[in-house]
């Protein structure tokens, strides 16, 4: 074979891979068109005969919390004035070095509270826990530092009630948005978990922690990342959540049947991309035990968080994700086309093996690939552009078609300015953007296998950010 | 090439955006024109006993009139809801509903049950109970409900043998809609249907026995309780008893063999027993488990109301650590929460 046949061959392998990749993309959107049109037509019937009985589930929302002295009681007070009849709110103090124990002690009048711990999952040592005597159903867990998911653990062996719901401590959650979660829990008893719509809040009015108006930021790489958003969640994981095979339920909003999480051993603490090992680990262990079960992702937005502006903090926040990945995916690679798989096993996992995780080697390989082979004139003008219309052209098209989505749904941006704005974001964020993106995932590959792997800092934007208005 | 063809189909994409958005503004328009008109109206007939002249209501709106209309028919009771069926039939817009009962879309169908249902006309009981079987729970559960506002008493039978077999219908929604019923038509039939089923089903008819009458649910319960059941039954029966007369069963069953039996029996004591019963509460607080500890210990501070004095001389009475743990944490959570 001479040289230039092989780098044409593995031109038109790229450009199957990157077909491929976008065919997945327009199955995804089908799905989760039909579950989004679905989910809004029925949900006026759901909420309005939903009036509250007493008979709901109760939550007990577990905020794992480092170093969040600036946030933290703007979060907390959003979250005790959450339209829903039985919730508790625990607070796990992380070991913090900043004065965010001491902050929250004088803000809700926490006392000593002599709690009969139950312990159930291993956590770090609690030092103390402490009972709010303003709000009956807050509570405060001052433990040794152990991380995320000690810190979840922690929580879950304190909670009181049947379901459990992670909250992020800068998550800024809608006032409804436990109402909306609950809803496949009482719809449906095979429940275990339900995650919903995460959004940008960089831009947002945002008044004592609740989004007021949704808005958009002026920052470009906030910008990029609200349609890489859109795409992410309207239809990427409502589309999996339609064949029951959401694999990832964000950290910053999720809730979860605690007594299936108990049994499988609680959150993993020597990962740091717990919240996708966990629903895998979810999807093993109820295949495994033969029991029927629903992952449900909503389409609703339910939860708003802060995007990275600046290109070292969301380069970290990238490479740590794929770290996270590689993790969640090594760690259940038995679970790919496993006998008792299913659609999880048989088409998510390898999905997310092939296209998220080696997918930034081949997308970052071929951009060089067709330069070089463009440069030395192996490859031609005509197929470069080919390739360039597979890899980018496509591209551009999943974007607008989840901006379409968002548009017919849920039109969280109603002015036609932000429409415009959006609609040139879509377009642009394929070119550099993406690519980038997908140089930053290889790096995260790469120090997976050597072995690197650590916890970033968010770099906060103008701290106190969520107090008061701001724009 | 390539770029005209990505430029002809992005411009594609922006043109639908524009348009879509147009559509939406202008239907968004005219609900708002609509409800402007017809919300006053309907307001004004629902309160008041005089005939009204009711302007001319296009094919088109047909669907926000019958949106609007069941929005109405949900705040309002008695004699209201019967002159807003009234202005329904006046506009003859019942085809219409009639139409979307038939249809395969989920949505249309289930708008078609509600309003068919809240006409609460006796001739479409067959149609209305043939959808209470429908494979999707959000129509079932609204046909039931229609049954429920065609003869409620009637209705109440079916809708109990469907609750007993239909597990997976919420437990919310089953409640408000029982609710609607009331415990006078209510009682009889579900105490007498919680005694008949299958030991599975009976919990499921056991959780709505706060919606009847006492008179009805203790000898039920003490039934119940004679027969031979298995443990889920006696948990759920100790949930639903709220009468001194069934306390005998309670104390049978302080010490069960299974936690969540003690757990429910040392709840039960605490919201019927006296101060008697702390003694046998008391033994509960070194229980392996702790919900039952926590339980007994609840119980024991709601049978002594305030009287910080008694609790802290039970707590320390006790030798076993974890029930002097929990007596703390409760009479804690009593004193300050």
């Amino acid at each position: 074979m001479s040289l230039e046949s092989l780098f044409k061959n593995i031109t038109y392998f790229f450009m199957f891979y990157f077909a491929a990749l976008y065919g997945i993309y327009m199955v995804m959107n089908i799905l989760s068109a039909y579950n989004i049109s679905r989910f809004l037509r029925l949900r006026l019937f759901t909420t309005s005969n939903q009036a509250f009985n007493g008979l709901e589930l109760p939550v007990s929302i577990i905020v794992p919390a480092y170093n969040e002295q600036y946030t933290i009681i703007t979060t907390i007070h959003a979250l005790l004035q959450l339209n829903y009849t039985s919730f508790e709110v625990i607070i796990v103090n992380d070991g913090s070095k900043d004065a965010m124990l001491q902050t929250i002690i004088d803000e809700f009048g926490m006392v000593p509270f002599p709690e009969a711990c139950r312990v159930r999952l291993k956590s770090q040592p609690i030092k103390q826990v402490y009972t709010s005597t303003l709000h009956s159903n807050l509570r405060l867990i001052d433990k040794v530092n152990g991380g995320k998911s000690d810190s979840l653990n922690a929580g879950i062996n304190l909670s009181r009630y049947p379901l459990i719901c992670g909250v992020d401590a800068d998550s800024i959650l809608q006032p409804n948005s436990l109402r909306s979660v609950v809803q496949p829990f009482l719809e449906d008893p095979r429940t275990i978990a339900v995650g919903g719509t995460v959004r940008i809040a960089n831009g947002c009015v945002i008044e004592n922690g609740r989004v007021i108006k949704a808005g958009l930021p002026k920052n470009p790489l906030a910008l990029f990342q609200v349609t890489e958003y859109l795409r992410a969640f309207l239809f990427g994981r409502v589309g999996w959540s339609t064949l029951n095979s959401v694999l990832i339920i964000s950290g910053a909003f999720g809730l979860f049947h605690k007594e299936t999480i108990v049994a499988m051993g609680g959150y993993s603490t020597d990962t740091i991309g717990e919240d996708m090992e966990l629903i895998v680990r979810m999807h093993r262990h109820m295949r495994k035990m033969g029991r029927e079960y629903r992952i449900i992702f909503l389409p609703d937005p339910v939860c708003w968080t802060e995007a990275p502006e600046d290109y070292k903090t969301l380069r970290n926040q990238r490479i740590r994700w794929q770290q996270g990945l590689a993790e969640s995916i090594f760690r259940h690679i038995g679970f790919i086309f496993s006998k008792r798989g299913g659609i999880p096993g048989w088409v998510a996992m390898p999905y997310m093996l092939i296209f998220e995780l080696l997918g930034p080697i081949i997308e970052v390989t071929s951009f060089i690939f067709v330069g070089i082979g463009l440069t030395l004139g192996y490859v031609d003008l005509i197929l470069a552009l080919a390739f360039l219309l597979t890899a980018v052209g496509l591209g551009v098209l999943i974007s607008l078609i989840a901006l379409f989505l968002e548009e017919i749904s849920f039109h969280t941006y109603s002015k036609s300015r932000s429409l415009m704005i959006l609609f040139f974001c879509a377009i642009l964020e394929n070119f550099g953007y993406r690519q980038i993106n997908s140089w930053w995932r290889l790096i995260g590959l790469i120090r997976w296998l050597r072995g690197k792997g650590s916890w970033g800092e968010m770099k906060r934007i103008g701290a106190p950010p969520i107090n008061n208005k701001s724009n | 090439m390539p770029v005209i063809i990505i430029s002809a189909l992005s411009s594609l994409i922006f043109l639908q955006l524009l348009v879509i958005r147009d559509i939406n503004t202008r239907k968004k328009k005219r609900l708002n024109v609509f409800t402007t008109l017809w919300r006053p109206i309907m307001m004004r007939v629902v309160y008041s006993d005089k005939a009204f002249d009711l302007p001319v209501l296009e094919r088109r709106d047909h669907i926000y009139f019958i949106d609007e209309w069941n929005h109405i028919y949900s705040l309002i009771k008695g004699k209201a809801r019967t002159r807003l069926i009234q202005i329904f039939v006046k506009l003859n817009i019942e085809p219409s509903a009639r139409k979307l009962i038939n249809k395969r879309n989920i949505y249309n169908k289930l708008i078609g049950v509600i309003t068919i249902g809240n006409m609460g006309d006796e001739k479409d009981w067959d149609l209305i109970r043939s959808l209470t079987t429908h494979k999707n729970p959000i129509i079932s559960l609204a046909a039931l409900k229609g049954l429920i506002h065609i003869d409620p008493q009637r209705a109440v039978v079916d809708a109990i043998i469907l609750i007993s077999h239909n597990h997976f219908w919420s437990t919310v929604h089953v409640a408000n809609i029982l609710k609607e019923v009331g415990p006078t038509i209510l009682s009889k039939p579900l105490a007498h249907a919680a005694t008949q089923v299958q030991d599975h089903d009976t919990p499921y008819l056991l959780r709505y026995f706060n919606y009847i009458h006492t008179s009805k649910a203790t000898p039920a319960l003490n039934k119940i309780m004679h027969q031979e059941i298995d443990d889920r039954v006696i948990s759920s029966c100790l949930q639903a008893m709220d009468d001194k007369k069934l306390l005998h069963w309670v104390r049978e069953y302080v010490s069960y063999s299974r936690w969540h039996v003690r757990m429910h029996a040392a709840s039960a004591l605490g919201r019927m027993g006296t101060k008697k019963d702390i003694k046998q509460l008391a033994s509960l607080l070194a229980d392996d488990h702790w919900w039952v500890r926590y339980r007994a210990a609840q119980a024991i501070a709601r049978l002594l109301p305030l009287n910080f004095k008694e609790l802290m001389t039970i707590r320390d009475a006790q030798t076993d650590r974890y029930a002097k743990d929990i007596m703390s944490q409760v009479i804690f959570e009593e004193r300050f929460i």
